[in-house]
């Protein structure tokens, strides 16, 4: 046991105590074509692959534009041109899979992929349209949510 | 009263034309897509309304207005022309291995320690992808208790991320997280060792 315990001391000190990034971050953009912005409260960012996403941002996807995004709970996201999307509700324990991921889709489409959360406790899932509530049982589907404007 | 007859069609028209452009302007379509280890699996759709329509079959399709939920079949061309670019936005699935360890420590069983090469070719070039994500999740088997197998999982995940820092995979940014004994790949009463549960998952998004 001695001998484990140092030996975790010594790769602790070695790797910095390497942990999930920044506490508020919920996914990760990991491919992305076009034009996309982020809003996140006041602010609107242009999106770039490796951006950090957060509970509440809205994701928009302009024309001939498309993003993918990464959760920490491996949940996918892949979004199409012209669309609206708010993540409402994110938090995920990776020690215990458990978690909660809430998204809309306001405008345009989403392909979803289901990650651990899901997994765990299925319940804990919702996609939110317009006109409807989506809820999974360990599942890829696609969305589309036809344009106001 | 003739005269009215037409003003009233045309007027029954206009409202059935406005309703289709309306329904057509509002209808949401919800597809199911097959697993990609084809397991069964299905969404459950809930208008407003309070209807409900679950889709079980791959490439069903729920069809959602303000008023009402109907269904409808399609197939993968069809889903692939309609949404050819939000299909392919989707990020890469992640990629997932596995090493076993000793019971009670952090040495890798013979096996691993010969399939580990191999490994880290695969993951040197893997983690050399734009945004890429190394996850290390260890697991302890039953024997001793939730405190010391949370530690020793934790340990094992520690490890294995030092040894790939010491071959030139940047963990600067890996999570590593300890599941204890929480997470069996095989089922094993407490107290019981069990090798194929004495493990680090490295998994790659």
């Amino acid at each position: 046991m001695k001998q484990t315990i140092l030996v975790s001391m010594v790769c602790a000190a070695l790797l910095g105590l390497a942990g999930p990034g920044l506490a508020s971050e919920s996914g990760i953009v990991k491919t992305l074509q076009g034009q996309v912005l982020i809003e996140r409260g006041a602010s609107q960012l242009q999106a770039k692959v490796g951006d950090p996403v957060q509970e509440r941002d809205r994701v928009i996807v302009r024309s001939n534009s498309s993003v993918g995004i990464s959760m920490k709970d491996e949940t996918l996201l892949g979004i199409g041109p012209n669309s609206t999307m708010v993540i409402d509700r994110y938090a995920y324990d990776p020690v215990t899979r458990e978690g909660q991921v809430e998204t809309s889709i306001l405008k345009g489409t989403l392909r979803y992929v289901t990650g651990l959360i899901g997994k765990t406790n299925p319940k804990a899932v919702k996609v939110t349209t317009a006109n409807a509530t989506i809820g999974v049982r360990g599942t890829e589907f696609v969305v589309e949510v036809p344009g106001k404007d | 009263m003739r005269t009215w007859r037409p003003a009233i069609l045309g007027l029954l028209a206009a409202a059935i034309l406005a309703t289709l452009y309306y329904a057509t302007r509002t209808t949401e379509r919800i597809t199911l897509l097959p697993q990609p280890d084809g397991s069964p699996s299905a969404v459950v759709v809930q208008s407003k309304t309070g209807s409900t329509a679950v889709l079980e079959r791959p490439y069903s399709v729920a069809t959602v207005t303000p008023i009402r939920i109907g269904s409808s079949q399609t197939d993968e061309a069809a889903v692939r022309a309609r949404y050819k670019d939000t299909l392919d936005a989707l990020p890469a699935r992640p990629r997932s291995y596995t090493l076993y360890f000793r019971s009670g420590g952090t040495g890798l069983t013979p096996e691993s320690e010969r399939f580990l090469p191999v490994m880290l070719k695969v993951l040197v070039e893997l983690n050399e992808r734009p945004a890429s994500e190394l996850t290390l999740i260890g697991h302890a088997d039953e024997v001793g208790s939730d405190a010391l197998n949370d530690e020793l999982s934790r340990q094992r995940a520690m490890i294995v991320a030092a040894l790939f820092k010491a071959r030139g995979i940047d963990t600067s940014r890996a999570t590593i997280v300890g599941r204890g004994s929480r997470d069996p790949l095989v089922a094993a009463k407490k107290g019981v060792s069990e090798e194929r549960n004495r493990r680090v998952e490295i998994r790659l998004k």
